[in-house]
């Protein structure tokens, strides 16, 4: 194939498969990357100059993305390994589930048989905190637009609250520290949602991540920065000017103009804040509940919350430092991606343990089923942000008198793993 | 599954997260399983089963960055292999062209801007 025909029009995806910009940016970041620095106008010029030089249609998939590099029975062209992408991620929500929903039937069944008591052997702080780290990552793939994986992290905040909502029903947890958590965790959930959804937060005229820049720092994805519509407005402002209407209509109109805009100011604000509350809590949790899973108990417990609010105390610096805009391009910028990145090391540092001591220790794996050991690497190997949800640990194991699948999946034993993200 | 995804957006924090979640925590745990012995001397893990399912999991791995690769350059990107793929000042939505494509591109913009494309001419 000719080499002019080469990467045919990206850019041109956007027009040509007539998504809704708004459902483009939710579906796939595929258009996004390919929207930048290409007008409309390019494009389909583009499409002009290599229908052109081919001498033929390029309107297949096949034809818009192809390289002279690429042999020519290579079909799997970058929009089909997008929507395969898009379809294994989003197949993991099942999986996932599967790994909450059978404790949750479980208690669910101690409860009606009269035995809520069973249900003092959760572990709850443990289920806190991984409920934080899912809430952290849904607001990271939100703002990035990933629905699938914004789907498994709220199915992982869904779950985790209906097992923590029996537990309270059960009398195991406060009333009062739960209908706190409550009220945020609904609050955190909408707000994502309506990141999601482009009703809050940096979003453009077109439903896009990529956002006008402030004080020259780029706003891309996540990067938080405010949005004006004035541009849009004044448009508007200019076209009525033409129009011949009357005064009533325009100030209806200039009305309608300042309620959108004070409604887009007010989504902006609340997603900013969200964030900044939630990289405060990501950096006081990351070293809280890494260095407890790190480090022996008896430093543990001498230390105490000191990691949690030192990296707390940090958090809330570089948050005002960014509100006073004294922080470096960079700095600034790299917040929004904080609570990806605490969660994800929170998440990293987990297995690290189990694993030394898995290594250096390997009668603490007696009794483990091959069998239960294979369905247990299935949920890490699925999604990764799930795979507290099949941690092991030395003590679960040690704990003979439970079922080795009920340990890997259901992990009962949580009393005992404290420090411990593993669902009960 | 969830590395395809991490890997195609060119997502660092994903893509890092989702290979240590299914390397450490999963074949990491069957490793140190497959290492172990009972007390009569036997693996937790037989070989087979241990061999089979690590090079399912490690050619899996392979084949998914060889295929992002490939649908990677066709599309006029790096291939994730490359560190120009990636774009480390969080500007994630925005993957790096390939230098073929961005003179492409420049010579394009470069012959819109004087109208070149009206004559139908190369």
């Amino acid at each position: 194939m000719d080499d002019n025909a080469l990467g045919g029009n990206e850019g041109g995806d956007s027009d040509a498969d007539g998504t809704p910009d708004r459902d483009r940016r939710a579906r796939s970041s595929d258009d996004s990357q390919t929207s930048v620095s290409q007008s409309d106008a390019f494009d389909a010029a583009y499409v002009s100059y290599s229908d052109d030089v081919d001498g033929e249609d390029c309107a297949s998939d096949f034809c818009e993305f192809s390289d002279a590099r690429v042999p020519s029975w290579v079909t799997l062209t970058r929009r089909r390994w997008s929507q395969v992408t898009m379809s294994a991620a989003s197949a993991a929500t099942v999986p996932f589930l599967f790994l909450t929903m059978p404790q949750i039937v479980k208690n669910a069944s101690l409860v009606a048989a009269g035995r809520p008591d069973a249900l003092a052997a959760i572990a709850w702080q443990g289920q806190v905190a991984g409920l934080l780290g899912n809430l952290l990552l849904l607001s990271y793939f939100t703002d990035k637009g990933e629905l699938s994986a914004s789907v498994v992290q709220g199915v992982g905040v869904c779950t985790t609250a209906a097992l923590l909502t029996q537990v309270t029903f059960a009398g195991h947890i406060p009333a009062g520290p739960f209908l706190i958590g409550a009220a945020a965790v609904i609050c955190g959930v909408s707000i994502s949602l309506a990141r999601l959804l482009g009703k809050c937060g940096p979003v453009d005229e077109n439903g896009s991540p990529v956002v006008p820049c402030v004080d020259s720092v780029p706003c891309v994805g996540n990067v938080q920065c405010d949005l004006r519509f004035g541009s849009i407005d004044d448009d508007e402002t200019r076209a009525d000017s033409k129009l011949d209407i009357t005064s009533s209509e325009k100030n209806t109109r200039r009305l309608l103009q300042t309620m959108k805009r004070l409604f887009d100011d007010f989504g902006n604000t609340i997603w900013s804040v969200y964030q900044g509350i939630l990289g405060v809590v990501g950096l006081a949790a990351l070293p809280q509940v890494g260095l407890q899973s790190l480090l022996p108990e008896e430093l543990v417990l001498k230390i105490g919350f000191v990691p949690g609010i030192v990296g707390g105390s940090l958090g809330v610096v570089l948050l005002v430092l960014g509100r006073l805009k004294l922080l470096p391009p960079a700095l600034a910028t790299a917040w929004g991606r904080l609570s990806g990145w605490t969660a994800t090391l929170l998440f990293m540092t987990m297995p690290v343990a189990q694993l030394a001591s898995n290594f250096a220790r390997p009668a603490t794996l007696e009794g483990l089923s091959g069998t239960a050991l294979g369905l247990s690497q299935i949920p890490p190997t699925v999604c990764p942000y799930s795979y507290q949800k099949g941690r092991l640990t030395s003590d679960c194991l040690r704990n003979t008198h439970h079922d080795r699948l009920t340990v890997l999946f259901s992990n009962q034993c949580g009393r005992r793993c404290s420090p411990c993200w593993a669902t009960p | 599954m969830m590395v395809p995804r991490a890997l195609y957006t060119r997502d660092l924090i994903w893509l890092t997260g989702s290979t240590w979640g299914c390397t450490l925590m999963g074949w990491g745990v069957m490793l140190s399983l497959f290492l172990g012995r009972h007390v009569d001397g036997t693996r937790y893990i037989d070989a087979f089963t241990f061999g089979a399912l690590t090079a399912t999991f490690f050619l899996y791995l392979a084949a998914v960055w060889f295929v992002d690769g490939v649908s990677a350059l066709a599309a006029g990107y790096h291939a994730g292999w490359r560190l120009k793929a990636w774009n480390f000042q969080g500007a994630a939505d925005a993957q790096p062209r390939t230098e073929v494509k961005k003179k492409r591109d420049e010579a394009l913009f470069a012959k819109r801007a004087e109208g070149g494309f009206e004559t139908k001419t190369e």
